[in-house]
């Protein structure tokens, strides 16, 4: 099924636009990965930070194998590994014509007048989408079919419980029908994994008491979105813990879960959306706010300091990027729990003033429990937020007394100033790394489980250029980590920019050139920013977490 | 000057504006798009009432159903509760009284509880009468007032009606006075207002009275955090 899609979009005569000598693999030329998980740049010196996890598929795949589907494509035969590489080209191509935005106005227009009904182009519509927030759309209305990614949620009864756009109430006939799908394919011992028509993609994802539906227009492979279902999973159970969320269904099937998720939308909403726009969620990984080693080193010896019983970890945050975190001794946090975390921070600006105080359920960790939170930012008006994780939930003003501890600790050791300097930086300049074809890249360091980027730059100024990057970076990811066909290299050149993919067991890196640049000169350009952020791994990175 | 510390818990429906009348007590602001709270929210603000200082430790809880089950926590230790309805929401004053009743069964035996009805500026869209309510909180024994957040009206005169109500440590010496041979010390140890006392009793058996009153006289006025020790004697619990 999907082939046809290749094929029908194939027939778009954007394929114009494909370089000609365009499509290049780099698997018999690689630069020999001679670094060894633990060594490389980035590794912490003394153990990670988090559960360790090598890639994309131990994330979904570590307690439900099920749950990352492959698309048909992927379990059919190996195919020939030069088909694969014509089709990465082509599905790049697309993806470059088709976020440029001419190549999709043009064949939407045909599609348009093909059928006569189409009034606005998606893009359009999106961004009318964005702007207006949740409001509760017309789902009779064009706008809303039109929607780039729509996420449904129901309960195995077909009861409505979260729509990513529109009223819930309105669509439960068309939830009604997403589960009749899945129960009949169930009928039969099979479960249903996801449809491909006419470019649009449904993905299904079961987890009993839930199923979750994405229905994109995306580029995205069947396997990611299927990832971001299971995020949405995971943000219901950090809400209600998996207990509370069974026990409901077992004493009432048809059990309206609204009741309980009400004013919890808006996190969703807020994940939804930080999926498309933070890499962390495709790397698996968290990003780290870059500061000198030195004032990081004496943060973290300060949070470390101001402990309590109770306390399992303490994060200190901006903008979703990691300043420190202290975990008790063997006590590993998820990277989605520490994603979960940070969106629910971002989602609100509820936590600004005075201390918060919330459960919350860490679902990688233990979805049968909650933990309880203390969430509060240090100082008025500069995004450096504190969380302290306790398991007790009578704990409050103990929990509390540490972060008062923790800020005399600062100011008496004299980082305090030196920590807000730093926050005033919290992006580095790709061009710091003095390479002159070098737009962006990610990097992530796979024994601690963290990651660096530079900020996006130009020519990726707007939003839709920014979404478009991390789209390339998204497609190269899955090309990369393809479950039947994994690719260690990926070279690719196209009109608007080279991209390089480079994974080994010890890290992964994805670069983006101008598309002016030669592959051997990318190739010596990969070594020289390998040597700079080995340099500069100590300011990137957190080398010597903290543990109670 | 004396400082007393006035513990507080807001309850109530969600979205009938807790925390607006919060950040318009303790900040003096109001946010319109303000977003729901998420579990509680703990603020404290210290107001001059007569020739005391009067240091409010404010919890404000959030109103969605799934939190609910929290709220004994908070109101559990508070020498009063303010419990907030929207006056342009009829459902949201039934959601009041289930508070009320639920205070009157689980809650500290004298709390003072203040109802609050909140979004009084949006006079023309009101579903709830004013004289009704205000029957009903008499009939409570409970502060009554309107208020609205946004155009700070009634934010501060409900807290000084609170701190007016709460009734004062000095007004209630312990009864037993000098026949109890204890001494009573307070250390204000975890946190500036979390205050744990600590019972030293100097006579063995005859004080054992004695302390069940100290306990309920202590229960009374510090109500989160308690803890009495009695040195090798039985627990007064």
């Amino acid at each position: 099924m999907a082939a046809d899609v290749y094929k029908k979009k194939g027939d778009v005569p954007n394929g114009s636009l494909v370089p000609k000598d365009g499509q290049q693999s780099e698997r018999s030329e690689s630069p020999t990965p001679g670094l060894t998980q633990g060594t490389e740049p980035g590794a912490g010196q003394e153990g990670a930070i988090f559960v360790h996890t090598k890639s994309y598929e131990d994330l979904t795949s570590t307690d439900n194998p099920e749950s990352a589907p492959k698309s048909p494509d992927e379990r059919e035969e190996p195919q020939r590994d030069e088909i694969k590489m014509e089709e990465i080209s082509k599905d790049f191509s697309e993806l470059s014509t088709q976020l440029t935005g001419i190549a999709l106005d043009l064949e939407e227009e045909i599609r348009q007048n093909n059928e006569g009904k189409l009034e606005l182009s998606p893009q359009a519509s999106r961004r009318d989408s964005v702007l207006s927030g949740k409001e509760e759309e017309d789902i009779t209305m064009e706008a809303w079919r039109m929607h780039q990614k729509h996420i449904f949620v129901l309960s195995e009864a077909g009861k409505p419980v979260y729509s990513r756009y529109g009223c819930e109430e309105a669509l439960s006939s068309t939830m009604g029908v997403m589960m009749a799908l899945v129960s009949f394919v169930e009928a039969e011992k099979n479960a249903i994994r996801s449809i491909h028509a006419d470019g649009y993609k449904v993905v299904f994802v079961r987890k009993s008491p839930l199923v979750l539906v994405a229905v994109a227009q995306t580029r995205q492979s069947e396997q990611e979105i299927a990832q971001e279902l299971l995020y949405i999973y995971y943000q219901i159970v950090s809400l209600l813990t998996l207990t509370q969320l069974n026990h409901i269904f077992q004493q009432k099937q048809n059990y309206d879960l609204r009741r309980l998720l009400a004013g919890s939308e808006r996190i969703t909403d807020n994940l939804v959306d930080l999926m498309a726009r933070d890499p962390s969620f495709l790397m698996g990984a968290a990003r780290c706010l870059p500061m000198a080693a030195g004032v990081r080193d004496v943060v973290s010896a300060c949070l470390q300091q101001a402990k309590a019983k109770s306390l399992v970890f303490a994060i200190l945050l901006s903008k979703n990027q990691l300043v420190s975190l202290v975990r008790k001794k063997d006590q590993f946090l998820h990277p989605i729990d520490l994603h979960l975390l940070f969106n629910l921070i971002s989602s609100s600006s509820s936590f600004r003033e005075g201390e918060a105080w919330t459960p919350i359920c860490l679902p990688k960790f233990n979805s049968n429990g909650f933990f309880h939170a203390h969430i509060s930012y240090l100082e008025p008006n500069i995004d450096l937020c504190l969380l302290l994780i306790s398991t007790d939930r009578e704990d409050f003003f103990t929990v509390s007394h540490c972060k008062q501890r923790f800020q005399e600790r600062l100011k008496k050791r004299g980082v305090h100033h030196a920590l807000l300097e730093a926050l005033r930086t919290p992006f580095y300049s790709v061009s710091q790394v003095g390479i002159p074809d070098l737009r962006h890249f990610i990097y992530k360091s796979k024994s601690s489980g963290l990651f660096t980027s530079p900020e996006i730059e130009a020519p990726y100024i707007t939003e839709e250029e920014k979404e478009r990057l991390l789209e390339l970076y998204q497609y190269l990811h899955s090309r990369a980590h393809n479950s039947s066909h994994p690719l260690n290299n990926i070279y690719y050149t196209g009109s608007n920019e080279n991209l390089l993919a480079w994974v080994t067991s010890a890290f992964e890196l994805y670069v983006c050139f101008s598309p002016l640049g030669t592959k051997a000169a990318a190739v010596s350009a990969v070594n020289k920013l390998m040597k700079w952020i080995r340099k500069e791994e100590d300011r990137l990175f957190i080398l010597t977490p903290q543990t109670y | 000057m004396a400082l007393r510390e006035l513990k507080v818990c807001l309850l109530g429906d969600t979205g009938v504006g807790k925390s607006s009348i919060v950040w318009r007590f303790v900040e003096d602001s109001f946010d319109p798009n303000i977003n729901p709270t998420i579990g509680a929210s703990f603020m404290t603000k210290t107001v001059q009432y007569q020739n005391e200082l009067h240091k409010f430790l404010i919890w404000d809880t959030a109103g969605q159903e799934r939190f609910r089950a929290l709220a004994p926590m908070y109101y559990r230790g508070s020498a009063a509760a303010i419990i907030v309805y929207d006056i342009t929401k009829e459902e949201t004053f039934s959601t009041l009284k289930n508070w009320v009743k639920e205070l009157r069964q689980h809650g500290p035996p004298n709390i003072v509880v203040a109802i609050a009805g909140n979004k009084c500026d949006l006079n023309d869209v009101r579903e709830v009468i004013e004289k009704d309510a205000k029957d009903y909180a008499d009939s409570i024994h409970a502060i009554f007032v309107e208020t609205s957040a946004k155009n700070a009206i009634n934010i501060n005169e409900l807290f000084i009606e609170i701190s007016r109500r709460i009734p004062s440590t000095d007004a209630n010496p312990p009864s037993s006075g000098r026949s109890l041979n204890l001494i009573l010390r307070i250390f204000d140890i975890l946190h500036e207002n979390h205050i744990v006392l600590s019972v030293w009793r100097t006579e063995a058996t005859r004080a054992r009275g004695h302390i069940r009153k100290i306990y309920a006289f202590l229960y009374n006025r510090v109500r989160v955090g308690w803890y009495v020790s009695t040195k090798g004697g039985e627990s007064p619990k």
